[in-house]
């Protein structure tokens, strides 16, 4: 935005006229509507930054921050030394991408099924009912995930003894993790994410929808070539903005489902750290880890961001 | 324009009040409203000009309140932070020190600690920290002087502290940080009744008219015939051979002469520190636990089985044999009050006597000698450091003390026959509350276990000298061995160890698991996954251990 500055006299007063004061004074209480929300973000965001220092630091409680010495990258490179490094890497990235893949069809399939329903009461009740299991603490989840699994009086293995299989040791195989943690993310969270994409549904413009009759669409056809490139732009940000969040795989979900036999796929990078600093409160250590997994994170939504930009014209930024 | 003032004015203090609420008070001492700043945490509290030898009680002469942060009570319908427990009322009547309690439950100590003394936020007078086995975080918060050393308030004042000194040597030495300073106290286990061992019911055995077994073969035939008879005649298939969860399998390698001792996995041998977890008794007993998991006398789940489930298993009567239980439960597994006889009146639980494995006679692990579990450590931030140790000799230490921890309350829950302490039985008992909540609050504090007050402890279940269930117990001590506690390493050392630890840790128990399901096979593998412990760094590590262990032995030399 470009300020032009304009000095005049005005009666015996100077009074510099530029534009952007002249704007920012007609929408003053904008501004300090939005006021709060900035300083929040400044103290709470911004200035805490200051904390990544812990990172390069070997830090001690008593000496604080400011006293802590620095220690350089040594603790990025005791992950990187690990033999495991390699593991947690591609553990977190292979259940963040497929968590996604898997993840983003859904809501939108939803979205677009809810669209055609007729029945507007049963609309708003189906689609209250799908957000039920978002508010579900992920606990309870995986509670309820190895009662109904478990191998002596899980629902699930009982069924499958009755129809002479042998039961499955569902929670304590690698090759049921993924699909077990990735499933009941789906589950929990469809219904709520497919909010946004019917928001974007009610944006697209009727004309296009009449217009398509005219030229004898049916109802698929209109949903393949009018509803969907409709709402791709809100497909596409909510992609990047998922991307931002690969490395992030929350330790709580795994911490509650895995076990020292399947850390083979299921160990991530946010357990291991836990594991680790619980023997003895490496500040330093864990800083390190974040550090790295938002830088990552960064990165990888930066290329997005650019792939999307050429590609179509939608990007974050 | 008097509204713009107005709305100003109402931005301003809606801001300035989200700012208030948001900064939290620090505390320390409430009675002299210590301040929390930099400065004070790293200077340690200045050596007041110790006057007096020991002390009297009351401690104090003015009412004074320490902070103490500890664990949450995990007895159901109490809690400290009520301020109701009756052994607590006392101690401030004989002392004159209030506990203020905050109290934490268990599972988010360890957390809560660490955050406020990062944060030098809340720190309270004294801690009552779920240590780590190794010790090390004790080095690395003196280091840091967010606690202090309280060797020479010990030497003034704790008289009983250092008659238990005297009589415990190997207590002592298991407290003493590598710098020679004594910064936590914990446990004292010296009892001949507190040890590891496995427990078989009687009763199901004389159903199918077998004997105790004798060896670990003899063990897995009978826990293979409790799976699949029905023997809780419900008419379903639930029995369970061996119960247990975690990684409690290993107990099993008593047999074998392995020890586990939780956490360090190591023992000591002619002076040399061994890792159990690569030694060719581990190779062999990794044969017997993979048979027990093909003949499935292991629960289905037995990998992640968590530990409320177990008991629920055990409490059902699904269970023939129970791999880890603390000895003394078969003591008191016979009292009609507890919760297992109540359910099950029928079932028998016996100590299943020392086996005879492939090595020889197995092994029953004492409990170790201290215990830092539970440590209580004081802060810096504590401004009547002295009054306070006087407190902890009073509290865990002296005779009345030791009552109260053990026993409760005189005439309310034990009385004084002779100089003998004889239990009465109580509605208060175990930590129980009265209706109006009410409850004794004992044993919360670290405890001073030996032979003699345990059998005091067990005189009321009035059992008689040849009940089967002591005799079993009884049975184990000429097989009962010192566990290995590992030496507490310096701080550098402690880094290295425990950054090389969480690889080592990772890698051994995945391979367990490994080895049991068939994944990776015990003969041709296992000298590769020795190569790979080696590489990770567990050379290292056991070097690092063994200097240590030399040290510490010529230390109390």
């Amino acid at each position: 935005m470009k300020v032009a500055e304009k000095k005049a006299w005005i009666g015996r007063r100077y009074i510099i006229q530029s534009k952007f004061i002249q704007k920012f004074r007609n929408e003053k209480f904008l501004h300090i509507l939005i006021l709060p929300t900035i300083i929040y973000f400044i103290v709470f965001s911004y200035i805490p930054m200051y904390g990544i220092l812990v990172a390069f630091k070997d830090f001690s409680f008593a000496k604080g921050i400011a006293g802590s010495p620095w220690v350089g990258f040594e603790y990025f490179e005791a992950f990187f030394r690990s033999m495991y490094f390699m593991r947690l890497i591609k553990n977190t990235m292979l259940i963040s991408f497929y968590s996604i893949l898997w993840g983003m069809p859904f809501p939108i399939l939803f979205a677009l099924l809810l669209n055609e329903v007729g029945n507007r009461q049963f609309k708003r009740v189906a689609q209250t009912v799908s957000y039920f299991p978002h508010f579900v603490s992920v606990v309870i989840v995986v509670g309820m995930m190895v009662t109904f699994l478990s191998p002596v009086d899980g629902i699930i293995n009982i069924l499958a003894l009755k129809l002479g299989f042998e039961p499955i040791n569902f929670m304590q195989e690698s090759k049921w993790f993924r699909t077990l943690y990735i499933g009941t993310g789906i589950w929990q969270d469809f219904g709520w994410n497919s909010i946004l994409y019917l928001a974007a549904l009610t944006s697209i413009p009727m004309e296009q929808y009449e217009s398509s009759k005219v030229d004898g669409a049916n109802r698929f056809q209109q949903a393949i070539h009018i509803t969907i490139p409709g709402i791709m732009p809100t497909i596409i940000i909510l992609f990047i903005l998922s991307i931002g969040k690969v490395m992030n795989v929350g330790s709580t979900k795994v911490l509650l489902m895995y076990s020292p036999a399947i850390y083979d796929v299921a160990d991530v990078i946010s357990t291991y750290v836990y594991r680790k600093s619980i023997l003895g409160g490496e500040m330093s250590f864990g800083t390190a880890v974040s550090l790295f997994n938002m830088a990552i994170n960064f990165i990888l939504v930066f290329i997005t961001n650019k792939i999307s930009k050429k590609v179509s014209e939608v990007s974050l930024w | 324009m008097k509204r713009k003032i107005l709305c100003y004015l109402l931005l301003l203090g809606l801001l300035l009040s989200a700012v208030a609420c948001g900064s939290k008070s620090n505390t320390g001492s409430s009675e002299n409203g210590t301040e929390n700043t930099a400065a004070e945490i790293t200077q340690p509290a200045a050596t007041e000009s110790i006057a007096e030898d020991g002390y009297s009680l009351p401690i104090v002469s003015e009412p004074l309140t320490l902070i103490f942060l500890t664990r949450e009570s995990e007895d159901t319908g109490t809690s400290f932070n009520d301020n109701k427990a009756l052994v607590w009322q006392e101690y401030e009547k004989k002392t004159g020190i209030k506990i203020q309690f905050d109290a934490v439950p268990s599972s988010n100590l360890e957390e809560t600690v660490q955050l406020r003394l990062a944060a030098r936020q809340n720190v309270p007078d004294m801690i009552q920290i779920p240590g780590q086995q190794d010790g090390s975080y004790l080095t690395k918060y003196l280091q840091d002087g967010v606690i202090i050393a309280l060797n020479d308030y010990i030497d003034k004042y704790a008289i009983n502290m250092k008659k238990v000194f005297e009589q415990y040597p190997v207590y002592k030495q298991e407290l003493t940080l590598p710098d020679g300073s004594i910064a936590g106290i914990g446990d004292l286990r010296a009892s001949k009744y507190q040890f590891r061992s496995q427990m078989i019911r009687m009763d199901w055995l004389e159903k199918l008219n077998l004997k105790m077994p004798a060896t670990p073969d003899e063990l897995l035939k009978v826990a293979k015939a409790f799976v699949t008879n029905d023997m809780n005649e419900n008419g379903k298939a639930d029995e369970i051979g061996m119960a247990g969860y975690g990684d409690q399998w290993k107990e099993l390698g008593h047999a074998w002469g392995l020890h586990f001792v939780t956490g360090s996995g190591m023992t000591v041998k002619d002076g040399k520190v061994i890792y159990e977890s690569i030694t060719s008794q581990y190779q062999d007993f990794l044969r017997y636990l993979k048979k027990c998991v093909d003949e499935k006398v292991f629960p289905a789940d037995w990998i992640s089985v968590d530990k409320k489930t177990n008991l629920a298993r055990i409490a059902n009567s699904q269970v023939g044999i129970q791999v880890r239980t603390p000895a003394e439960y078969a003591l008191t597994y016979q009292d009609p009050n507890d919760s297992m006889k109540k359910n099950d009146p029928e079932a028998d639980w016996r100590i299943i006597p020392a086996m005879d494995g492939p090595y020889g006679k197995g092994i029953f692990v004492k409990e170790a000698v201290a215990e830092i579990w539970r440590t209580v450590v004081v802060t810096s931030v504590n401004k009547h450091i002295a009054e306070t140790v006087k407190w902890l000799d009073y509290v865990i230490f002296s005779e009345e003390g030791q009552r109260y921890n053990m026993y409760g309350i005189e005439d309310l829950t034990y009385k004084m026959e002779n100089g003998n302490v004889v239990k009465i039985s109580s509605e208060l008992d175990n930590n129980k509350p009265l209706k109006d909540g009410t409850w004794l609050g004992y044993q919360y504090m670290p405890g001073i276990y030996t032979t003699e007050g345990d059998e005091i402890s067990y005189a009321a279940l009035n059992l008689s000298d040849d009940n089967p269930a002591l005799l079993s117990l009884k049975a184990c001590w000429p097989y009962l061995e010192e566990p290995f506690v590992a030496p507490i390493p310096s701080l550098e050392d402690g880094k290295r160890i425990s950054e090389l630890n969480a690889d080592i840790i990772t890698y051994r128990d995945e391979m367990f698991y490994k080895f049991l399901t068939g994944k990776a096979d015990i003969d041709k593998d296992f000298a590769n996954y020795i190569k790979q412990l080696n590489s990770i760094g567990l050379n290292e590590v056991m070097d690092i251990y063994q200097k240590s262990y030399d040290n510490r032995s010529n230390a109390s030399k």
